[in-house]
């Protein structure tokens, strides 16, 4: 058990007696009480539980909180606060991506992750970086819309 | 307080004492009017008016002075759009600004039964199917008593007003809106009967709406069933015996109690609880028991073997569900006979979001419950019994479901939670792991089919005979009274023996499994095992017979019209006939009644004998559309669920377990291997047909259909494997 810093979302956070192995996925839903990002297999195949790790996309339930020490952590409740939707939130919002949900803050921090990278991305691109996270609802052809609307120029 | 918890759980509704009043005055007809008149609204009845704060003139609408129009749906949000569905009839009469509507979940209560049961459900295709009218008659009443208010305020008469998003308009020019009419409008009376627009009137019902649900869940701000948060809350992971109706023999909890967010152990239906401050104590507290168990019955069940008790039960006289005719003799003096034989494995539900359920007893003995449940009412019974109190002291919240396709029916993980709670003294949120939820049931039923059909020398179907072969889904659930009757299951037999088509010769029969491996209805349960049968069956008769398999179709359905135009509109919009060299065509249809739906795959199979589909293209007629959009949706979706059940999905056992335990060796269809699904809505005026499920069941029968036409084989086996 031992002391943790992190910053989520631009906040920093001190975590006393937190066992080192626990997922950043355990800490940011229980711990911080940031529920947006989701448990889906606790495994790193579901991609449910994507957040930003110094920007780049990583599946929190297979990261220990030892390893994220000191690092800056995006989930998708800092990705547009109570401002004005993310671009690629406003593109799903737009094409009515969303069915049930639960896995779509995963997708939409892959998205983003991907676009910032690649911003006009090619469909191999889309479905490399897109294919670890899975939607039992079967909203794939509209995430790949919305990857496609989100990556326009404005 | 977690902001989830205080922003988006329903609130109990407690009656005003002018609504309680109101209510007494007689319920007209086509107008709902519910409360929950149970001990916490009585003693919030006050003795004396108290001043309205809100507009509610029935249990589905509420409108408040800072014009936020709420919606309450009967039904749960599990991502088949109907919080939008129903949003949209209740606002299409109200005039309602669509951006001022959101929805959330009733509570339970006797006005919120579906009228096929007497109890709340969601389920079947059936949500808006069966309350379309009722919300718009609640929108239209609200609306009423709105312009009444203006009219009162302007001493105009209410007929000379207009009303639209959200504020009535006269021919003056005053405008007022909702939000500053809606407590004028609580002190009147609800009226008697309501008029409902004409179609031709429509501005939101028939057009592609923006989900009510969407910017919630784009912001990750949806709560579904495993984000509840109380104060004082323990999460609990459950341990369960490795094979269906092991028990528990011993435990050595030593080790877990170490954790240091563990604070108890506790027993629970069958297994042995991990009760901790949070979800990752629990867990590792649970892989830390070291459990001793009994062996049950099923201790030896291998997948290989079971097919011979299927085999077996298949050959004898089953129950007969339906007869006509003479079959046995029509089929020998049939010149063309077809007979073949369909096996089903089990599968998952493998909804995203793991089962779970959240349960508090308090020390007043009464139960507050929150679960992302397709049947509250049978969870508030089940919850109270649990609890040994009645069930008028259980509230029961209905969170989102993060994917159900049935398994949240199950009417097995509440009661659970409400035991931990009751032995904790403490609420408890009960979470299954990947691997529980994977390897706990409740699954598709495994199911063998034989199918025998003799058709004259046209191709047209004299004699038709199915067996069925399975464990019933609904035999031990809340809807077996309705469902189970006479030793059949009537969800899984009658998508056999109600052909679409007439055959003067048949006989269904049901050979029931017995009970074992929980079993339960996945999406689409009855068409999702017939149509893969009798959709491949039909495609052996046609090309026996000689005759285009669109043409085959048409010439059985030649008596119904909307069934002609949706295979006629599929053969053209689909190219059938027309593909490039390597890609293979296959096609799938199903006359539901109200809801007609025909699907042609376009695929190729590679060197290894993998199947890819390249493009679906899908045709439904459904009635009149509530939601283009929302169709579109459903439509799409039925077509991926199903399409990676058919290609990828098997739960199998070994020495009694589940071998699958998570998405490595339980594949589902990712965003690479998921065709474009190109949909085409026949506009109709018939009433509102189901679409939650139905594009689920033709996917597989399409595949298998396209794989012949590439290879000559037919398979009659799920998962769908090409050889190569």
């Amino acid at each position: 058990m031992s002391t943790h810093h992190l910053t989520v979302n631009g906040v920093e956070h001190t975590l006393h007696g937190v066992d080192p192995s626990t997922p950043l996925l355990w800490v940011l839903r229980d711990l911080l009480g940031l529920k947006g990002t989701k448990y889906g297999c606790g495994m790193a195949l579901c991609g449910a539980c994507t957040v930003h790790l110094n920007g780049a996309p990583v599946r929190s339930c297979s990261l220990p909180i030892a390893a994220v020490a000191g690092q800056r952590i995006l989930t998708i409740e800092g990705l547009s606060s109570d401002g004005p939707l993310h671009r690629v939130q406003a593109a799903w919002h737009e094409l009515n991506v969303v069915q049930c949900g639960y896995c779509q803050p995963g997708q939409i921090m892959s998205a983003v992750a991907l676009l910032h990278q690649t911003p006009h991305p090619s469909d191999a691109e889309i479905e490399q970086a897109m294919a670890g996270n899975l939607c039992r609802c079967g909203t794939y052809e509209r995430i790949r819309a919305a990857i496609k609307r989100a990556a326009e120029p404005s | 307080m977690n902001w989830a918890t205080v922003r988006s759980l329903p609130n109990v509704f407690t009656p005003t004492r002018r609504e309680f009043l109101r209510a007494g005055a007689g319920v007209a007809a086509g107008l709902l009017i519910g409360f929950r008149i149970g001990p916490r609204a009585r003693a919030a009845t006050p003795a004396q008016d108290e001043p309205p704060s809100r507009f509610s003139p029935n249990a589905f609408v509420r409108i408040t002075p800072d014009g936020k129009v709420t919606v309450v749906s009967k039904f749960i949000e599990m991502g088949q759009g109907v919080f939008t569905a129903v949003a949209a009839c209740v606002a299409e009469e109200l005039d309602a600004d669509w951006a001022d509507v959101s929805v959330e979940h009733s509570p339970t209560g006797p006005e919120f039964a579906h009228p096929w049961f007497g109890f709340q459900m969601t389920g079947g295709s059936s949500s808006v199917v069966t309350s379309h009218r009722a919300m718009r008659e609640a929108g239209a009443a609200a609306r009423a008593m709105i312009v009444a208010a203006a009219a009162a305020r302007w001493d105009l008469p209410g007929e000379s007003l207009r009303t639209e998003s959200s504020s009535v308009f006269a021919p003056d020019g005053r405008r007022a809106s909702y939000g500053e009419l809606c407590l004028a409008a609580s002190a009147l009376p609800v009226p008697g009967a309501v008029r409902l627009k004409d179609t031709s009137a429509f501005r939101l019902l028939g057009q592609p709406l923006p989900r009510v649900d969407s910017l919630d869940k784009v912001r990750g701000r949806g709560v579904f069933g495993i984000d509840v948060d109380l104060p004082g809350l323990l999460t609990a992971v459950l341990v369960r015996p490795p094979d269906f109706g092991g028990r528990l023999k011993t435990f050595d909890a030593a080790s877990a109690r170490l954790i240091p967010g563990v604070r108890r152990i506790a027993l629970a239906g069958d297994g042995v609880a991990v009760l901790a401050t949070d979800f990752w104590s629990a867990r590792r507290g649970a892989e830390l028991l070291r459990v001793d168990w009994h062996p049950g019955p099923l201790a030896a069940l291998d997948s290989s073997t079971q097919r011979a008790e299927f085999a077996t039960r298949i050959q004898g006289a089953g129950t007969v569900a339906k007869e006509s005719g003479q079959v046995e003799d029509a089929f020998a003096a049939a010149p063309m006979q077809f007979e073949a034989e369909y096996e089903y494995p089990y599968v998952a539900h493998a909804c995203l979001e793991p089962v779970n359920a959240t349960a508090h007893v308090k020390p007043d003995g009464s139960v507050e419950v929150w679960a992302p449940t397709q049947v509250p009412d049978a969870d508030r019974a089940a919850a109270a019994r649990v609890a040994g109190v009645n069930p008028d002291r259980v509230a029961l919240h209905v969170t989102l479901a993060g994917g159900s396709f049935g398994r949240k029916s199950g009417e097995d993980f509440v009661p659970l939670a409400v035991e931990l709670s009751r032995v904790a003294g403490a609420p408890v949120k009960l979470v299954w792991r990947r691997e529980d939820d994977m390897r706990g049931g409740f699954y598709r039923p495994r199911t063998l089919v034989r199918l025998r059909v003799g058709c004259d020398s046209r191709g047209h179907p004299v004699s038709w005979e199915s067996r069925v072969a399975s464990a019933s889904i609904t035999k031990n659930t809340t809807f077996g009274p309705a469902i189970f009757r006479d030793g059949i299951d009537h969800a899984q037999i009658d998508s056999f023996s109600r052909l679409s088509f007439p055959v003067e010769h048949q006989r269904h029969t049901w050979h029931m499994m017995p009970d074992g491996v929980p079993v339960l209805a996945w999406r689409d349960p009855g068409p999702v095992i017939a149509c893969f049968a009798t959709e491949t069956l039909l495609d052996e008769v046609a090309v026996g017979s000689g005759l285009d398999p669109f043409d085959c179709r048409l010439g059985l359905h030649a008596h119904r019209p909307r069934a002609i135009k949706v295979l006629q509109t599929l053969r053209e919009r689909s190219g059938w006939g027309v593909c490039p060299p390597g890609r293979y065509q296959g096609v799938a249809f199903r006359d539901g009644g109200s809801t007609i739906v025909g699907e042609v795959v376009e695929l190729s199979i590679d060197d290894t004998g993998e199947i890819r589909v390249h493009h679906v293209t899908l045709v439904v007629d459904c009635g009149f559309v509530i939601n283009p959009d929302g169709v579109r949706a459903q439509m799409m979706s039925g077509v991926i669920f199903g399409l990676s059940a058919a290609l990828r999905e098997e739960i199998t056992f070994r020495g009694g377990q589940v071998v699958q335990s998570n998405f490595h060796d339980y594949p589902i269809l990712r965003l690479p291997d998921a065709p474009p699904v190109d949909v085409h809505i026949i506009p109709s005026d018939a009433p509102p047909g189901g679409v939650g499920e139905p594009s689920t069941s033709l996917i597989a029968p399409a595949v298998a259909n396209a794989v012949f036409r590439a290879t000559g084989r037919r398979l009659r086996s799920l998962p769908l494997r090409s050889p190569s």
